[in-house]
């Protein structure tokens, strides 16, 4: 079966037994959000935390709050509920050493972004792979939730 | 931000060929090897697209990044394919080394500062701008993982990368790489401006 390819600052959506696959993961972070009854997923490839700074402009599917909220909205108009929905995430690595450590990382904050988001709809996250200073490729099955990650660092791993 | 027009584009193209120029004397200087790098593009890409042009999210490379600092602001960044990124560490070495190795990693960002230090010195001196980049940082990983933090910088502010495309050639022709160079958007102006008033 043909997987279905979330590029960069968007989203897609699959029904069980689609999978979803979003390439290469360094500081972004991807999002997926499961409806366990319907079977049916989403999973997005975020860059940014959020849309509303000052210099904020353009595809508001590369911001975490803006992106994460038009998935589920179309999730919701497929059919699935946010009260039946779980959560997965993955990335948000430093892949590089910054000169101004004190600063959080745009990894971490991507990550506090989306905790934000997913608390504001009552989402439960279930499990995550954060951080560390590695780029992930990840997949959503959408028969049963599983969360596929893969890095050149270790073995394929399922969360 | 204005945009740049298609002249200015060609302009900005040939200071860079000239720039990548003192950047391949330095590095043939480096390794005791000629090598030859040339800047067949620059041009306005939607961010997005970013990995797709350097062959793909996944594929592995090595990235050494630097930031811009001085009269204008941004990012270098060059990216190595694993293959290059080896050959480059052998012919330095005179041995194998993983690029994440010690040896092998300081290697890679001494080679990303000598490029960096004579691209933007060359450029800043036509220009007159000050141009300095930052200490080196590498990273060795799929593509998209490398490229996404400066994707990320320059997405806080709009959808769009100035990238300055560079092969790098030699006699072997087992180095290959990219040199994109991302100036903050305002950071273009700044740049424009100055080629502005250099072509009249």
């Amino acid at each position: 079966m043909d997987k279905i390819v979330v590029k960069i600052a968007d989203y897609g959506i699959a029904e069980a037994p689609g999978i979803l696959v979003t390439f290469g993961l360094g500081s972004c972070i991807a999002v997926a959000l499961y409806d366990t009854e319907k079977r049916t997923g989403g999973l997005c490839h975020i860059m940014l935390p959020n849309s509303t700074g000052a210099r904020a402009s353009g595809n508001p599917k590369k911001f975490a709050d803006t992106c994460v909220s038009q998935m589920l909205k179309e999730l919701q108009d497929g059919g699935c509920r946010a009260d039946r929905m779980v959560a997965k995430i993955a990335g948000g690595a430093g892949m590089f050493e910054l000169p101004n450590k004190e600063k959080p990382s745009i990894g971490e904050r991507n990550r506090d972004a989306v905790l934000i988001e997913l608390a504001k709809r009552r989402i439960p996250l279930i499990a995550e792979d954060t951080g560390g200073n590695y780029g992930r490729t990840v997949e959503l099955h959408a028969e049963n939730g599983d969360m596929l990650i893969k890095s050149l660092r270790s073995g394929p791993k399922i969360i | 931000m204005k945009q740049p027009n298609e002249s200015e584009l060609d302009f900005l193209r040939e200071l860079s060929n000239i720039g990548v120029g003192h950047a391949a004397t330095a590095l043939s200087q480096l390794i005791g090897r000629q090598v030859g790098m040339r800047v067949p593009n620059v041009s306005i890409v939607d961010i997005t697209l970013v990995p797709e042009l350097m062959g793909g999210s996944e594929k592995v490379v090595s990235g050494i990044y630097l930031q811009v600092l001085g009269d204008a602001r941004g990012g270098i960044l060059l990216i190595f394919p694993d293959e290059s990124s080896r050959a480059l560490v052998r012919l330095l070495m005179k041995r194998d080394e993983d690029p994440l190795s010690e040896m092998g990693s300081s290697t890679l960002k001494e080679v990303g500062n000598i490029l960096a230090s004579a691209y933007l010195s060359a450029l800043g001196n036509m220009l007159n701008i000050t141009l300095i980049p930052s200490i080196p940082s590498l990273a060795h990983d799929m593509v998209g993982s490398v490229v996404d933090i400066v994707l990320a910088d320059l997405g806080e502010v709009g959808d769009t990368a100035f990238v300055f495309e560079t092969e790098f050639y030699d006699i072997a022709d087992d180095i290959k790489g990219h040199f994109f160079l991302l100036p903050d958007p305002e950071s273009i102006d700044v740049i424009m401006g100055a080629i502005r008033s250099k072509n009249g």
